[in-house]
């Protein structure tokens, strides 16, 4: 992102806008607007100022300040707010004005580094729709850098998943949601069951796993042979409470509720399995810590990854999924 | 007295404490008893002396009369009442250069880089070897014979020694040295204050580095170049041992302190040095005063960074 933007250089590589090169041009040659995580707004200068300064910096006629800057306060509802300084803002006001600084210069890219994170979980889903419809009104090329799975998924037009720095994968949410190309993808993507598993069986696209002891018919993301150490994969969504004894063709096994966190429509519980192991739950049931209880998952809804040591479960260090948002560009 | 006399005594007064209870609120409690010390200290060493001195110097000498004879006196001895213009003279230039020139330094320290420790100190130790030694030393240093004058004389750049000391450039020059430091500490930790994204952001909308720092730089740190300024006005101008030890004391640089040093204990007069020293302060007050005034046109608030 600082790369893009022209704050920090490249240790290899180039950037390229359509055909000119332009990872050694100076940040303030390139043109794009920046939103930052922590707002990064001229305190001593007044809403109107601080999204004029752009223009001001590109010596637009003040007539067309003037009315540009109106339009961008417009956009992000802050019309009231327009002479005061941005320390008697709230968090959300402050974040609109930073993007309505970065859209007035209308620049080729627009680039948002987490610009969601500092603000609560209420004002987040506010300001995210909000995001979306700046897009879709304005239309133009974004670059979103996020850690959270909902928003890439909801804002991106096409998403991209770098960890360590390297791709992992690319595509639109719709196929890194329901085909993730790795475990790491597929952890991102809300595969909150990630469990180390072994080949046993190949047949086609499908294969038989043994997972600690248990059987589970999965579907092979990948060539996979027998043998070969795997994770598979379940979204907490895809595993329903059946009646013991039931039957499944992908995954079944008896477990013991061990921790239920109420969710309004629904309960996540973590149910521990006869081989020490925990899957969690997405359920309507009413289930009691304690409860011995049957889980099953249909082996199209689970997912065997080649174990290529992206260490499962590991937290966000040096993750960056990025979102574009890519606009007409 | 028994137990049964009681019901018929008491009055419906209020619940204990209750009253300890109201002054807390206006924050009034046992805690403010912990400012006694500072209070003793401030009294004792500032507030008592001040007003001793106060009275001193309305007090006329013999043959005098008017409780403001001896202010009389000293504006109406042009020796003395030139000391106000002399001591500005040398303390206003000086203070402008020390804390305007610690702007660029501080400014291009305020990142990390190696070596940033060893840069610091040597440009703060002047500031922990006292006045006197730095006046001693710069009088080797720029004397008729010091190394600075051979040296510009063995590359011929001069002919003749440069006189730098017993003048007015010697007492400038040891300000400038003595309270360089202190300026560009102060200055340091306001530029360090300031948020490094903001000129980040600046330089995304399209501001050179030269409108970064014009537009949101200085701006920010205006306020903390006023309060640096005052500061350091006021230790320049109580300048004492190198106008003495590198100025001409009682010609050009017959500073106010100097003269007020004279009266007190070369003529054994306390009045009127008092009256001298109480013309200091109203004049560092007015300085002072004046420089707040400026600062109050400028934004006062957050600058977003550690320590605003």
């Amino acid at each position: 992102m600082n790369c893009l933007a022209g704050l920090l250089p490249l240790t290899h590589g180039a950037i390229w806008q359509d055909d000119k090169r332009i990872d050694m041009t100076r940040p303030e040659k390139r043109g794009f607007g920046m939103v930052f995580q922590n707002y990064a707004l001229f305190p001593h200068m007044s809403i109107r100022k601080n999204v004029a300064f752009g223009l001001e910096m590109r010596k637009t006629p003040s007539a067309e300040i003037k009315e540009r800057v109106a339009e961008a306060i417009e956009l992000v509802h802050l019309e009231d707010q327009a002479t005061k300084l941005p320390g008697q803002l709230s968090g959300g006001q402050q974040q609109r004005v930073a993007i309505a600084r970065a859209v007035v210069l209308r620049p080729p890219l627009v680039l948002m580094d987490e610009p969601l994170s500092n603000l609560d979980a209420k004002l987040r889903l506010e300001m995210r729709t909000q995001i979306r419809r700046l897009h879709q009104a304005l239309d133009l090329t974004t670059v979103y850098v996020t850690h959270d799975q909902e928003e890439a998924l909801s804002l991106a037009d096409r998403l991209v998943v770098l960890r360590l720095g390297r791709v992992q994968q690319i595509g639109t949410p719709r196929e890194l949601y329901s085909r993730p190309a790795n475990a790491f993808v597929a952890d991102f993507m809300g595969y909150r069951n990630l469990l180390k598993a072994q080949v046993t069986a190949v047949d086609g696209k499908r294969v038989v796993a043994n997972v600690s002891g248990l059987e589970v018919h999965a579907t092979a993301m990948g060539d996979l042979k027998v043998g070969d150490a795997i994770i598979v994969g379940v979204r907490p969504d895809d595993l329903k409470v059946v009646a013991p004894g039931g039957t499944s063709e992908g995954l079944l096994v008896d477990g013991m509720v061990e921790v239920v966190e109420y969710q309004g429509r629904e309960m996540v519980a973590e149910v521990r399995l006869p081989n020490r192991l925990a899957l969690t739950v997405r359920t309507d049931q009413d289930l009691r810590p304690g409860a011995r209880i049957s889980v099953a998952a249909e082996a199209d809804r689970t997912l065997a990854f080649a174990d290529d040591n992206t260490v499962t479960r590991v937290p966000d260090l040096g993750v960056t999924p990025v979102a574009v948002a890519g606009g007409a560009s | 007295m028994s137990a049964g006399a009681l019901p018929a005594t008491a009055v419906p007064a209020e619940p204990r404490g209750a009253w300890r209870h109201r002054m807390a609120d206006r924050g009034i409690d046992r805690t403010l008893w912990l400012l006694l010390p500072a209070v003793i200290f401030v009294v004792a060493l500032f507030v008592y002396p001040f007003l001793y001195g106060l009275s001193l110097s309305l007090t006329p000498n013999a043959g005098d009369t008017g409780i403001f004879s001896n202010y009389a006196k000293f504006f109406a001895d042009s020796y003395y009442s030139s000391t106000i213009w002399l001591t500005l003279r040398l303390a206003i230039p000086a203070t402008l250069f020390n804390t305007l020139a610690s702007v660029p330094f501080a400014y291009w320290m305020r990142g990390r880089f190696p070596g940033k420790r060893a840069v610091t100190t040597m440009l703060v130790v002047p500031i922990t070897l006292g006045t006197v030694l730095t006046a001693e030393g710069l009088l080797n240093f720029l004397g008729n014979a010091g190394w600075l004058n051979r040296f510009l004389m063995l590359i011929h750049v001069i002919d003749a020694p440069l006189k730098l000391t017993y003048n007015y450039w010697g007492v400038f020059l040891s300000l400038i040295l003595s309270g360089f430091p202190f300026a560009f500490l102060l200055i340091l930790s306001y530029t360090s204050g300031i948020d490094p994204t903001l000129e980040r952001a600046a330089s995304t909308l399209g501001a050179s580095p030269w409108q970064r720092f014009m537009r949101i730089t200085l701006p920010l740190l205006a306020p903390g170049l006023a309060t640096t300024f005052s500061l350091a006005f006021v230790m320049a101008f109580s300048v004492f041992p190198s106008a003495m030890m590198l100025g001409n004391p009682h010609g050009e640089e017959h500073v106010i302190a100097i003269a007020a040093y004279e009266q007190a204990y070369t003529y054994y007069n306390y009045n009127y040095a008092s009256a001298i020293a109480m013309v200091m302060g109203a004049v560092e007050l007015l300085v002072i005063a004046a420089v707040q005034a400026l600062r109050r046109t400028f934004y006062i608030g957050t600058t977003g960074g550690k320590g605003a």
